[in-house]
């Protein structure tokens, strides 16, 4: 009966049963459908590439689905980066490095550029939208539209906050970029419909049912590299709204503000002025998974950006935010 | 209504329950409004200590009566639910407790959003329908039995809930499963479990509760935990889909990406493809690693000559037990879209791993999801309405019964000209191509 390494015997039962899988390969299979799926209807495609380590496990499952067994691999998506002009050195470095061990063709949006371009004209790095929101949700329109794809593969999950909970895997938006929340396509057994007519694109989410820590699982049991800001290091910090932030010599400081140096990593990385770090020890993956077991927040507290607030997620994602 | 919550979280997990190896459960709770689902899924999520403060701390923002934490809120992420205080759409959540992960689906009351209901439940080993001790059992809690078992969920839980206002009282709650028991027998093939609850006060939802020692059933999550997922199939018989064909030649042969939906494989199988027809040998297999090369891995991947003619979507079986194709087959159907079904058009299929083109012949009967009668009635199928069809498509397809493999004899139906996903269901009966 010993069909499988690493898993759980079938029951002494008659007739015989395999062991049912555990939680990852579950995930992993259903992710795997998606791309898959994606890859065969909606060409071509890109993936939503942050660097961070849910578009890091994207780009893995991506990788593992279409690598051949002689370890040939011909990527089949895009890496797309939405460069906000403020991304951690680290970040970028991962990002060029993923994009050459996939042999993946990069294709990078500066918003900065963008801004001085003319292609995004909502005012960016306005105090009150430390996320660049307005600017970005143009900036990944236009990229859809200028790159002609027809799906945009994103790493957002459903645990990460209380509107995303409710969107499909295969997330429609229309022609402006925009998801109407009632009027989703029902997703029936996986049943996926790609339907995109012209204008339109499809948002794609592999690991929507992934939860903070399937996804920590998920690195430490594959391996998988991330920007090494997300283990435990040394740098110089600054207390603010309850969260360490990086101090960088262009930081402003404000008098009462004292810069000290700790030991930290980050949770979610994003726009360098606005990442959150916690003081960590964790280094390996394993330990990392350990702290998020401990952990009594959930991982957007770490984001000056947004309170967790349920609403204002709601009313950026109907404008086309990710 | 508001909640004081009591937290009774465990002590904290170590490393190694966070092995690789736990087991994953998806469910999803059903029941008319006010029933008491968000309720539900709140003190679950909440005494399973699966719950991160700050969430914690913006739900008691939310919650109307101020300190106070409401349940409920847990799962009505949309604006237009929070105004108007009702579930729309389905909502996922998550949590983990020993062994398990469970991802629970809340999903919506009301008659209109039957087509959130049965795609929710689509995805579940198990659903819990929540009954009101209060108004006893209502067409919405019939409907969503029958929704449950058509979506081809094996276990059901009937939830007799708010029994607090009737002092756990054990004549109220026989009264009420001696009624639905004889709905729900007529069921095919599912597991009826009832259970006695508060999710209010969190009656026999974690714990067994010392108000109903008349009942020796399990709480909740006893419930949960000792449901057995769905992989639980004979080794025997092969379901693998063909997912994926490498455009790569190496030797005269290339490599074919097979997702192994039921059994498993090794070197030397013999399979046959529907509804191709063609007989390929198992060569080189290779699986993710960790697995030995017999597999139930989900992927897996082989070599087949050159010159196969396998496409995405077709099904391989045991070539001993191959499976016939079907060019027409009746499907029991839910429609969903505002406009109504239409004879004689056509509609794209997604049938497994397919996607084709069909008409829906004629309409034969419908069911009335509230009383499992099958009604002649050949009009038209409107919005939420479920009915028996028989549909055509142009090209010929594996025949799979719903009933025997819920993921490859399920299909929906595609409008070309909106884009909707106008209906859902199951085939019932294929016929010879
Ligand atoms: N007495 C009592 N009230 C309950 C119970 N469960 C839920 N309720 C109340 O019933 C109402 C509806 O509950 P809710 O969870 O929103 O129902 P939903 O519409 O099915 O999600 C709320 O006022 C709840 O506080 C229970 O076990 N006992």
């Amino acid at each position: 009966m010993n069909h499988v390494l690493g898993h759980r015997i079938g029951k002494e039962t008659s007739p015989p049963t395999l062991p049912s899988l555990s939680t990852l390969d579950r995930l992993e299979a259903e992710a795997f459908d998606i791309l898959w799926t994606t890859r065969a209807e909606l060409p071509p495609a890109g993936i939503m590439f942050s660097a961070g380590k849910d578009s890091a496990c994207v780009a893995h499952l991506a990788e593992k689905a279409f690598r051949t067994s002689s370890g040939g691999l011909e990527f089949p998506f895009s890496l797309i980066h939405y460069d906000s002009g403020a991304n951690f050195p680290e970040v970028l470095q991962f990002r060029e490095e993923t994009a050459r061990r996939l042999g993946a063709d990069l294709k990078v949006f500066h918003l900065p550029s963008a801004a001085a371009e003319g292609i995004v004209t909502a005012p960016i790095n306005t105090p009150g939208d430390p996320g660049n929101v307005g600017g970005l949700v143009q900036l990944i329109n236009y990229s859809a539209q200028s790159l002609d794809v027809r799906a945009l593969i994103g790493g957002g999950r459903r645990d990460e906050e209380l509107v995303r909970a409710k969107e499909r895997i295969f997330s429609l938006r229309d022609s402006a970029g925009r998801w109407d929340p009632h009027a989703q396509r029902p997703e029936p057994w996986a049943l996926y419909n790609t339907t995109v007519r012209a204008g339109e694109h499809m948002r794609v989410f592999p690991i929507s049912n992934w939860t903070e820590r399937n996804v920590w699982e998920y690195i430490a049991r594959e391996n998988i590299a991330l920007p090494s800001i997300y283990y435990a290091h040394e740098r110089a910090v600054v207390q603010r709204n309850g969260a360490w932030l990086a101090v960088f010599p262009d930081t402003p400081i404000a008098p009462h503000e004292r810069i000290e140096r700790r030991v930290v990593r980050c949770r979610t990385v994003g726009d360098r002025h606005t990442t959150g770090f916690i003081e960590s020890e964790a280094s390996p993956p394993t330990e990392v998974l350990d702290e998020i077991l401990r952990a009594r927040t959930s991982e957007r507290s770490g984001r000056v950006e947004d309170g967790g607030s349920g609403t204002d997620m709601e009313s950026r994602k109907r404008l086309g935010w990710p | 209504m508001t909640v004081i919550a009591t937290n009774t979280r465990g002590p904290q997990p170590s490393l190694s329950e966070a092995s690789f190896g736990r087991e994953l459960i998806r469910f999803n709770t059903a029941g008319s409004v006010d029933n008491g689902k968000s309720t539900l899924i709140g003190r679950l999520l909440y005494d399973s200590g699966g719950l991160p403060e700050d969430v914690i701390k913006t739900i008691a923002a939310r919650s109307r009566d101020g300190g106070k934490l409401n349940l409920a809120a847990f799962t009505d992420g949309l604006k237009a639910e929070r105004e108007r205080g009702i579930t729309i759409d389905a909502s996922y959540r998550y949590f983990q407790r020993g062994e398990r992960d469970f991802i629970v689906a809340d999903s919506p009351g009301h008659f209109e959003y039957t087509r959130n209901m049965l795609t929710a439940t689509s995805h579940s080993d198990a659903t819990l329908i929540l009954v009101d001790a209060e108004h006893g059992i209502v067409e919405q809690n019939r409907r969503h039995a029958y929704l449950a078992s058509m979506a081809g969920v094996k276990n059901i839980a009937i939830l007799v809930n708010k029994l607090d206002l009737f002092d756990y009282s054990r004549a109220r709650f026989d009264e009420i499963q001696g009624e639905f028991s004889q709905l729900l027998e007529k069921l095919p093939d599912v597991q009826l479990t009832y259970i006695p609850i508060s999710a209010l006060n969190g009656e026999n939802i974690v714990q067994s509760s010392r108000f109903t020692p008349w009942f020796e059933g399990p709480s909740v999550l006893g419930y949960l935990e000792g449901l057995s997922p769905e992989r639980d199939v004979p080794v025997d018989k092969v379901r693998a889909v063909v997912q994926w064909i490498e455009r790569e030649e190496r030797d005269g042969r290339r490599e074919v990406v097979v997702r192994l939906d039921q059994g498993s494989l090794e070197n030397g199988d013999r399979l046959r493809s529907s509804p191709g027809d063609e007989e390929v040998s198992v060569q080189e297999l290779s699986v993710p690693a960790g697995f030995v090369v017999r597999t139930s891995a989900t992927q897996a991947r082989f070599q087949v000559p050159w010159t196969t003619r396998l496409q995405r979507g077709d099904i391989l079986s045991r070539a001993e037990t191959p499976l016939s194709n079907m060019s027409r087959f009746d499907a029991r159907i839910c429609w969903m879209d505002e406009r109504p079904l239409r004879e004689g058009e056509r509609y794209l299929v997604r049938i497994g791993g397919h996607l084709t083109e069909g008409t829906i012949e004629r309409v034969d009967q419908r069911v009335d999801i509230g009383t499992y009668e099958h009604i002649d009635d050949q009009r038209a199928l409107t919005l939420n309405e479920v009915g028996v069809v028989t549909i055509s498509v142009a090209r010929p397809l594996a025949a799979v019964q719903f009933g025997d493999d819920r993921r490859a004899g399920a299909l929906i139906l595609i409008d070309p000209g909106s884009g909707h996903t106008v209906a859902a269901g199951g085939v019932l009966k294929g016929n010879e191509a």
